[in-house]
C-alpha cells in the first residue's frame, strides 16, 4: 500500500465538501462511527472552521457493537453533531445481502424522504472493493436508489456535476482517492477519536467495522495507529476480508450498490 | 456486592420470554447494580436466518471478576417487529477472545 500525500488528499476533500455545500441546500453526511466515516467528519470541521453545518446519519439496526454506540454518543457531544438515527428493523432472515439491502437501504430512504436531503457525503473509498471503485466523487442516484453504473457523469478537471433527479439525490464522495493507510496517517496527524474496536485487544482488532453479524476481527497484536499502520504496509491481506456480505459474490456488491447500499 | 446468581439468570430468562421496551428499561440499571463489565455476543452457528436462529442468539454479561452475570436476549420485540438491542450494553466492552 503507497502512501500518498495526505495534505494534498485533505485539500481536494475539503474542497469536494465545500463545493458540495454550495450546491445543496439540504445536505447530510453518512457515520458508521468507522474510520473512514469519522476522518471524513474530521476534514468537515476543517473545511467550515470547527463546525459541521449539515446533520450526520446513523442507520442503526441495533445490532451494532456496544462499543461504536458509546463512541457515537461521545463524539456527538463533543463536536456538536446533530445525528439523526435512522433506526432499522431486523427481519429474522438474515444474511449480508439481505439485512444491508432489505433492512439498512429501506431505513436510509426513509430518512431521506422524511428530510428531503439533496445530498448524502460517503466516506468510501476506491480501494476497498473493486465496486466502488467505479464511483464518481459526485454521483447521481434516481428517485428509486438506483445507480447507473454504466452511464455516469464524466468528471474532468475538478468538474462535478451537480444534476439532480427529480427526487433523487447525489451521493458526494470526497475520500475516493485515499486508501487505508492514508486514513490512518490522517488519523494519527490530526488526533482524530477512532472507535476502541481498531485497537486490538487480547490479539485480535478489528480492521473493518461492520454490525455485530457480519464482522469478524483479524489476529493483531496492534494496540497503537503506529502499530497499525506498520502492520497494513507489510499487510496482503484485503481490508474487509473480515466483512460477510463482501464474501458473497462480486457482483451482490454491485447489485446492492446500484439498488443504494452504500 | 452480592451476587445472587439465579435471580440474575432469572432477569433474562423472563426478557428472553417477553422483550419488550419495557422490561429493556431496566436493563440498564441492573447492568449498573451488577458492575457488568464484559459482554459477548453469541449467535446462533451459522448466523441468522430464521426465528428460532434469532432466539438462540444472545448476549453474555460478565463482571469484572469475569463472573457470568447474565445472558440476555438480542432483540426488542414490538408489536411483533425485531430490533436489536445491542445499544443498551455500550458500557461495557468486549470481552477478550481467547488466543
Amino acid at each position: 500500500m503507497i502512501k500518498q500525500n495526505i495534505n494534498e488528499l485533505e485539500e481536494k476533500s475539503i474542497y469536494v465538501i465545500r463545493e458540495a455545500k454550495s450546491r445543496f441546500n439540504k445536505m447530510a453526511a453518512m457515520w458508521s462511527m468507522g474510520k473512514d466515516s469519522t476522518a471524513m467528519l474530521a476534514i468537515a470541521r476543517k473545511a467550515f472552521l470547527g463546525k459541521i453545518p449539515f446533520p450526520v446519519i446513523h442507520i442503526d439496526n441495533g445490532i451494532d457493537f456496544p462499543e461504536s454506540y458509546k463512541f457515537r454518543n461521545d463524539l456527538a457531544e463533543k463536536w456538536g453533531m446533530e445525528v439523526i438515527v435512522a433506526k432499522s428493523k431486523i427481519k429474522p432472515e438474515i444474511s449480508g445481502y439481505s439485512c444491508c439491502g432489505s433492512n439498512k437501504t429501506v431505513a436510509l430512504k426513509k430518512v431521506l424522504n422524511e428530510y428531503g436531503f439533496e445530498a448524502l457525503i460517503v466516506s468510501i473509498r476506491r480501494d476497498e472493493h473493486a465496486v466502488r471503485a467505479k464511483e464518481r466523487y459526485i454521483s447521481p442516484r434516481d428517485r428509486n436508489f438506483k445507480w447507473n453504473y454504466k452511464d455516469q457523469p464524466a468528471e474532468v478537471w475538478n468538474s462535478y456535476s451537480s444534476k439532480l433527479d427529480k427526487k433523487g439525490h447525489l451521493r458526494v464522495h470526497p475520500l475516493l482517492d485515499w486508501n487505508e493507510i492514508d486514513i490512518w496517517s490522517y488519523i494519527k496527524k490530526n488526533n482524530v477519536p477512532i472507535n476502541p474496536l481498531y485497537y486490538s485487544n487480547n490479539g485480535y482488532r478489528y480492521r473493518s467495522l461492520g454490525c455485530t453479524h457480519c464482522t469478524v476481527p483479524i489476529r493483531s497484536n496492534a494496540k497503537s495507529i503506529d502499530s497499525i499502520i506498520k502492520e497494513l504496509e507489510s499487510t496482503k491481506v484485503e481490508e474487509r476480508s473480515g466483512r460477510e456480505q463482501d464474501k458473497e459474490k462480486a457482483y451482490i456488491m454491485e447489485k446492492l450498490r446500484s439498488l443504494g447500499y452504500l | 456486592m452480592k451476587e445472587n446468581k439465579s435471580s440474575n439468570m432469572d432477569f433474562g430468562k423472563m426478557l428472553a420470554k417477553s422483550p419488550t421496551r419495557d422490561n429493556w428499561s431496566k436493563v440498564p440499571t441492573f447492568l449498573k447494580m451488577e458492575g457488568a463489565k464484559y459482554y459477548e455476543v453469541m449467535y446462533s452457528k451459522g448466523g441468522i436466518k430464521d426465528s428460532n436462529d434469532l432466539a438462540k442468539s444472545s448476549v453474555r454479561v460478565w463482571n469484572s471478576r469475569n463472573r457470568l452475570i447474565c445472558e440476555f436476549p438480542l432483540f426488542v420485540k414490538d408489536k411483533g417487529n425485531f430490533e436489536g438491542a445491542l445499544h443498551f450494553f455500550k458500557d461495557l466492552v468486549q470481552k477478550p477472545r481467547k488466543i
